[in-house]
């Protein structure tokens, strides 16, 4: 392959050029209700080639590798009509390296008959629960990817990479009411933490179950203390978005917003972005760039204090690479994305965090959400009433929203009590949904947020 | 043989049926960012999805090599062993709906002239306000979809072309985005009506106003009733949570749910547009479904297999969207009422006008809720916009606010491929903001 790539990017006239090459191999189960809906196999093969001149970008995909040549050539075309005013990218060593995937068991080798026992099982654990169980949707999937990237610049890697997923979305329903519980597990390194989920599908069923009886929240401006899943989906949507330096870098108010070592939360608050960390969802050693990832403090004691960038952002920017540039798949260009993205821990126990709380709402369990720009809204699954410190009552799923900057600066309280979330996460960005990232925070409070109950 | 003829005749072989699915498309995106040209791609992609039925089992795979047929075949015959027991048998090929939805103009329009009515509209954009930052996107597109069994092959072409364009405005820590799109079969490079859009929502949200919380009257854009209602319905109409019991309209054909002047169709057959097709990703012909008519449930929406299994026909709803075959919508049409957007905006004392929200679908949406932040809403004082609303969410349930309509607009638009719709002034929303 490594031969293939650089034949085709030798006589290339681009100011930068690179081909990227993937290959997998993928199943999937899916139950609807009790009964398999689908189960199969798919494969893939497919490729891109990327061109800058002048500043100007040419992206060509394909499945069929074998008009490589031409690609390069049609790339660089494109590249030149949209040339504008020179390109800028951050330097960087050529790297040549083969990373293989550090695998325990690997999903390949496990037949895929018991795979479909073993969801069998999840299924009618989830149905066990209760008679008010309406519907699930219980799935499995595997991938394994193998991805080839060459630049003109001389690097050559090529990594390895596992994925293991299964979940589901419960649902009950009683007297016309109907609410849901949700479960996912994700591995990078091994098909053995998909097993053994029994109980987290009962419980994902169970909360659905229990969500029947419970009272809508209030509406209005509440103190909320977020559980890590939400905390961390929270730091991922209102602010990751805006770290990303893509968003930034062409736009000179947003850049004067967003100044490296200004304040923009409590001292309180240290997030970073790494997908250097072993083994979690946004995990990898180079990004799509071929630029070795690290880990990136972007909120350091309450201070802004880095962004995440490609080579042409932090080229443009003159700051440091991050190795953030990330495409889901060859059919995609790179663009600046986050990998595992957390809260660092604080040094207050929960129980002194909801203590001193009269009247609030504690959100637990991330349904969704989406940001714009300074704007952010997310959807908690279930809620609880906080009353004189104590979390009392459940209340049913509630929308937060606010804008981030305010709301930063209201997060008053960091937990010492974090944790990655197991499940993983998948992010949209520029139509590449659903990217795999991790999301890691303890608890935090915010002294002020609009939320609305329904 | 091509590769897809090699793996159906293996299939056929060891099957007692197969049907092979080839996707064949080409998209040309021209993409501007901040005000400037930034790249000019092509993306050419081809995939072959085998489904098979074996021993009254149902078997899929799919893959966008082309070096190995047995394997694929044997990929599918695997996955027989444990498939879904089959409700369905594959129709005939051969019938089609007689719809037109390729423009032999739009793959030969030339990048550079895409390129250039994205310039001129960024041109014009500045020059009535030289702060803003706009990304454009033109794209073309060309697929060929084709399926084949038992010997026959049936196919079609499609093409497609869109424009978008956002603009972006910072005030100090405020900031506002407004974007507006067009897409159709034909290409189209006039972007008068996507200008004009533009400014007048930077007009309006030029001054800021606030609502206070409670249940005031909400008028939502064509937009907007996608963002908030659409994914309720799109949810309560799939034959598939109907089959599951899981739509809360189970039960309820032949009754009046929604408002007597609501009625919807689910249309493939509109000539012209992106989201039509003479049939269906199963080969089942289109048609033109009532869902909702004068506020009575009229059908639902089937693909083969959910309909064998509910004892009903397939409604030509059976699309792939890069798996299996599932009941999906193509584009739902919304009756028009009477009255202008500014009439329904007239005849609200005290209200909210809502262009778009945020996080519309993420509600529970199987119980019909709906819930957002108003990410460009206006406050209506006296039947006039007074201002834009900001920090402000919105929350309903689609059920509730449509079975009792204050009025439906009579100028509709197309929301994308997948909605035509006119304005909707609705009671029962929730607005909440800061105290």
């Amino acid at each position: 392959m490594r031969d293939l790539l650089e034949s085709a990017l030798k006589n290339n006239r681009a100011d930068y050029c690179e081909i990227r090459v993937e290959e997998s191999e993928s199943t999937s189960i899916q139950y609807r209700g009790r009964e398999l809906e689908n189960i199969g196999a798919t494969s893939g093969i497919g490729g891109n080639v990327r061109a800058a001149v002048n500043g100007g970008w040419g992206f060509v995909s394909f499945n069929d590798l074998s008009g490589l040549n031409d690609n390069v050539d049609l790339a660089v075309r494109q590249a030149r009509l949209a040339a504008q005013d020179g390109t800028v990218l951050a330097e960087a060593d050529p790297v040549v390296d083969i990373v293989k995937s550090e695998v325990l068991t690997d999903a390949a080798d496990v037949p895929l008959s018991e795979k479909k026992d073993l969801m069998d099982e999840y299924v009618e654990a989830a149905w066990s629960v209760s008679d008010k169980i309406q519907t699930s949707q219980v799935y499995y999937t595997d991938a394994h990817r193998k991805k080839y990237f060459a630049n003109s610049e001389g690097s050559y890697t090529q990594q390895e990479r596992m994925f293991v997923r299964t979940g589901g979305v419960i649902v009950a329903r009683e007297n016309g009411e109907v609410q849901q519980g949700r479960t996912s597990r994700a591995s990078t390194q091994d098909f053995d933490s998909v097993r053994n989920l029994h109980a987290e599908f009962e419980k994902a069923a169970r909360s659905a179950v229990s969500l029947l009886d419970a009272k809508p929240a209030k509406s209005g401006e509440f103190v909320v203390v977020l559980d890590p899943a939400i905390a961390s989906v929270f730091i991922h949507e209102a602010f990751g978005h805006l770290s990303e330096a893509d968003h930034v870098y062409e736009n000179p108010k947003l850049r004067d917003l967003l100044v490296i070592g200004e304040e923009i939360a409590d001292p309180i608050l240290t997030v970073a972005d790494s997908a250097a960390e072993p083994a979690l969802s946004g995990s990898y050693k180079y990004d799509d760039e071929g630029i070795r990832a690290r880990k990136n403090y972007l909120i350091k004691d309450g201070r802004l204090v880095g962004r995440l960038h490609s080579r042409e952002t932090a080229g443009k920017m003159n700051e440091s690479l991050t190795g953030n540039a990330r495409a889901i798949t060859y059919r995609f260009a790179p663009i600046v994305r986050m990998t595992n993205t957390f809260v660092e821990p604080g040094n207050v126990s929960f129980e002194d965090l909801v203590g001193d709380i009269k009247d609030g709402v504690y959100v637990v369990n991330w349904l969704g959400g989406q940001t714009a720009m300074e704007m952010f809204t997310f959807r908690a699954m279930e809620a609880y009433a906080i009353r004189n410190g104590r979390i009392a009552e459940l209340l049913r799923g509630v929308t937060l929203t606010g804008n981030v900057f305010d709301t930063l600066k209201n997060i008053d309280a960091v937990a010492d009590d974090f944790t990655w979330d197991p499940g993983g996460g998948g992010c949209g960005k520029g139509g590449q949904s659903p990217l795999p990232v991790g999301n890691g925070s303890p608890h935090i409070r915010i002294s002020k947020c609009v939320i609305a109950g329904v | 043989m091509t590769f897809d003829e090699q793996v159906l005749e293996l299939a056929e072989k060891s099957a007692d049926a197969a049907e092979a699915f080839v996707h064949t498309s080409s998209a040309t995106p021209v993409e501007f960012e901040a005000n400037k040209l930034k790249s000019i791609e092509t993306k050419v992609s081809r995939s072959v999805s085998l489904r098979l039925i074996k021993d009254g089992r149902i078997g899929t795979t799919s893959t966008s090599r082309d070096d190995d047929p047995e394997a694929v075949v044997a990929s599918a015959l695997e996955s027989s062993v444990y498939g879904a027991e089959a409700r369905f048998e594959f129709p005939p090929l051969g019938e089609r709906t007689k719809v037109d939805v390729y423009d032999g103009e739009t793959p030969t329009i030339p990048v550079e002239s895409m390129a250039e009515a994205g310039k001129q509209l960024i041109a014009r954009l500045l020059e009535y306000n030289p702060e803003l930052l706009i990304d454009v996107s033109i794209g073309k597109d060309d697929e060929e979809i084709r399926i084949a069994r038992y010997g026959a092959a049936e196919s079609y072409r499609r093409t497609g072309f869109g424009v978008s364009v956002s603009a972006n405005l910072i005030r100090g820590t405020d900031m506002l985005d407004v974007y507006s799109f067009n897409v159709s079969c034909s290409p189209d490079l006039d972007t008068d009506s996507l200008f004009d859009e533009i400014r007048e929502k930077l007009e309006l949200a030029r001054d800021a106003g606030a609502v206070e919380s409670g249940s005031i009257p909400v008028v939502l854009s064509p937009i907007a009733f996608m963002l908030t209602v659409g994914p309720a319905l799109r949810m309560g109409f799939n034959g598939k949570m109907v089959e599951q019991g899981a739509s809360p309209l189970v039960g309820k054909l032949g009754e009046e749910v929604f408002d007597p002047a609501l009625t919807i169709h689910d249309d493939a057959t509109l000539q012209q547009r992106p989201s039509s097709s003479p049939f269906d990703d199963e080969g089942v012909p289109t048609r033109s479904v009532p869902l909702v008519e004068n506020g009575i449930v009229s059908e639902f929406l089937y693909d083969l297999q959910t309909a064998g299994r509910m004892g009903t026909q397939s409604t030509g709803n059976g699309y792939r969207g890069g798996g299996s075959p599932s009941p999906s919508s193509t584009a739902a049409i919304v009756d028009a009422g009477e009255g202008s957007l500014q009439d329904l905006i007239g005849n609200v004392e005290n209200g909210l006008f809502v262009d778009y929200i945020l996080g519309g679908g993420q509600a529970n949406v199987l119980r019909g809720d709906f819930g957002g932040n108003v990410q460009l809403g206006f406050k209506i004082e006296n039947g006039r916009l007074a201002g834009r609303v900001k920090d402000t969410l919105i929350a309903g349930n689609a059920y509730e606010v449509l079975a009792k309509i204050r009025q439906i607009g009579g100028e509709r638009r197309w929301v994308g491929a997948g909605l035509y719709c006119p304005p909707m002034a609705l009671d029962g929303i929730t607005v909440s903001t800061k105290a």
